[in-house]
């Protein structure tokens, strides 16, 4: 059985919140479905075979898809800005209404937030399409896009802004008529990252707004890119939290309840997130390692913050495998690894998401090398780091939010998972495709291969990488085939004509705790100290040399564009 | 007859995570080994001034 089916709903959705969900869910797909095309192509590339060449007819309107650099911008822009914001709004849609048990304060708000994303997505798609926007997604000044690409991502942005306002705004209103109950679990972590969102965002919207644009419309001749640079990273880093942490949503919230368990510990879930929301941003500069501009201290501090934030991470670990182990002896599990096989892995949902926890770990490890600023020397600027981050956004986040689209389209359609076992299917094969993409990268980027070149034509790779980029070729060739069965079985059952028998529906599957989160301590649900918390930190971790920057700005680098 | 409701009870009350202590013991010893295993590449590596 996937999930859950009951003929006694807790709380049913109205049909235009589902669909409103549903138009987040159609665009976020869509985004990864074209942005994954190209992560074969590049892959492939590696191992020395190159199908750009080959690709003029696609968007031949916009003069077609015309390099490696121009299919990784795209890859990167759609899969790791615009697949993962619109699912990620979307899924707090549904968990604000579904934990509140109330509708949206001003559902006006969101839907003008949602469709000025949309607006977004189609002024940027334009010049990316059309070759003039080919900056990767991190657009490094001076690399120069063509004005629409940068406008665009301000309306994305802009427009995730204006849904958070509604989500903040709903709970405030809720907190208004339940002064004495304590904020569900699952809601409390939703608008946290929401704020976390709101706060880290302002970064690189200061890059655009105050030094690209100007730039990109003539009104200065120059940029400084250590600045830029600088801005970039303070949304850089904690947009990987943004990402994950509707991951963990899941994991805490949900995946004990679909297990057949109970959350490990409220109390313990509370506190990672608000350890996230105020460990999160001031640690940017662990990107900027080799940059001149950013003096050694700073590094360190930045260095030593990171590793703070594995702090709530360790106890997401804890949490998360105690609640599993819970379920998994509910269900006859024995041993003290033998339980592990007592899960549900007949499960696509589950199954997807103990994929991801497991590739996590690895994405873990590998974060801890990157974060100390000395071994971090060994693998800057190398494919170790597409390597980590495949592990990351690419595998805990979108394994997990393929485990939750098993029944989150079934939820707001009203129809069955098509194919189950397929789904099940999918989530393995792309595992394995990981396992083996990831490795590769890993190894080959400790070797010295450089990201972000296409290392097909570089005439400087040494024979002994070529097995190792052999193997990136095949694993994310693997990757893009479970990628291409999740789409097809997400694209039928949303689109098929069967339904749910009369009477049932699948349910939003939210987890009990196992301590009774109404003991949970005040402090764990106020949120002024965590607010003040998160401002005092990155004042301190960003303050002084914001202020050095800014002050010895030198904005002398003329824009070019690739 | 116990019902599925005392047999949670009883799994509740019982329940001490140790395969997670171990699970958790385990990332620690792996990430231990993997970073010093990086860390051994850079000193290899010498200084590079």
């Amino acid at each position: 059985m996937l999930t859950d089916t009951t003929t006694t709903p807790v709380y049913e959705l109205t049909k235009p919140d589902k669909k409103f969900i549903g138009w987040h869910i159609f665009f976020a797909v869509t985004a990864l479905t074209i942005g994954s095309l190209f992560g074969p192509l590049q892959a492939l590339e590696h191992a020395g075979v190159d199908l750009y060449p080959r690709l003029d007819f696609l968007f031949v309107e916009f003069n077609g898809v015309n390099s490696y650099y121009q299919g990784l911008t795209l890859h990167g822009v759609l899969n790791a800005l615009i697949w993962t914001t619109f699912f990620i709004t979307g899924f707090t849609t549904l968990v604000v209404i579904r934990g509140l048990k109330r509708p949206l304060a001003m559902p006006l708000l969101n839907r003008i937030g949602f469709w000025s994303m949309v607006a977004g997505l189609v002024v940027a798609a334009i010049p990316l399409l059309g070759n003039k926007a080919t900056v990767l997604f991190t657009f490094y000044p001076p690399m120069q896009a063509d004005n629409l690409f940068y406008i665009g991502l301000v309306l994305v942005v802009v427009g995730s802004w204006i849904e958070g306002w509604g989500f903040m705004l709903t709970l405030w209103r809720w907190r208004k008529e339940n002064p004495d109950t304590k904020t569900p679990f699952i809601v409390l972590a939703a608008v946290i990252n929401v704020v976390l969102w709101q706060v880290a965002t302002l970064g690189v919207a200061v890059e655009i707004l105050a030094l690209i644009l100007p730039l990109g419309f003539g009104w200065v001749s120059g940029i400084d890119p250590q600045l830029s640079r600088t801005f970039f990273w303070f949304t850089g880093h904690p947009l990987v939290y943004f990402w994950l942490l509707p991951a963990y949503i899941s994991w805490y919230g949900m995946l004990p309840k679909q297990a057949g368990g109970k959350l490990f510990s409220d109390s313990l879930a509370r506190l990672a997130f608000w350890l996230f929301l105020i460990l999160s941003t001031p640690l940017g500069f662990h990107h900027q390692f080799v940059d001149p501009g950013v003096p050694a201290g700073w590094k360190y501090v930045h260095s030593l913050l990171t590793f703070g934030v594995g702090f709530p991470s360790l106890l997401t670990l804890f949490t998360v495998v105690a609640s599993l182990e819970y379920a998994a002896r509910k269900r006859g599990g024995k041993g003290l690894f033998g339980w592990i096989r007592a899960l549900p892995w007949g499960d696509g949902s589950v199954t997807a998401q103990l994929l991801a926890g497991i590739l996590f770990i690895f994405g873990g490890i590998g974060g801890v090398a990157n974060a100390s600023y000395n071994v971090n020397l060994v693998l800057h600027n190398t494919a170790w780091v597409p390597g980590h981050f495949h592990l990351t956004v690419a595998s805990a986040v979108t394994l997990s939010f393929f485990g939750i689209c098993y029944w989150l389209v079934p939820h707001i359609t009203g129809k069955p998972l098509w194919r189950p076992q397929l789904a099940l299917a999918s989530s393995w094969i792309y595992f394995a495709g990981m396992l083996i993409f990831s490795n590769a990268m890993h190894t080959v980027g400790l070797l010295g291969a450089p990201r972000r070149v296409p290392l097909g034509l570089a005439p400087y790779v040494p024979s002994e990488w070529n097995g190792h980029l052999f193997r990136v070729a095949v694993g994310g060739s693997i990757m893009w085939v479970g990628l291409m069965l999740f789409v097809v079985v997400v694209a039928v059952t949303a689109f098929q004509r069967k339904r749910l028998p009369e009477g049932e529906h699948i349910d939003v599957p939210v987890a009990e705790s196992l301590d009774d989160p109404n003991k949970a301590p005040a402090w764990l649900d106020r949120w002024k100290p965590w607010l003040i918390a998160m401002v005092v930190l990155i004042i301190l971790a960003y303050g002084p040399q914001l202020i050095d920057q800014i002050a010895g700005i030198e904005s002398t680098s003329p824009g070019f564009a690739p | 007859m116990a019902t599925e409701a005392d047999n949670d009870s009883e799994v509740q009350e019982e329940f001490k995570p140790r395969g997670t202590v171990a699970f958790a013991a385990a990332f620690v010893v792996v990430l231990l080994l993997m970073w010093f295993s990086i860390y051994i590449i850079m000193l290899s590596r010498g200084t590079t001034i």
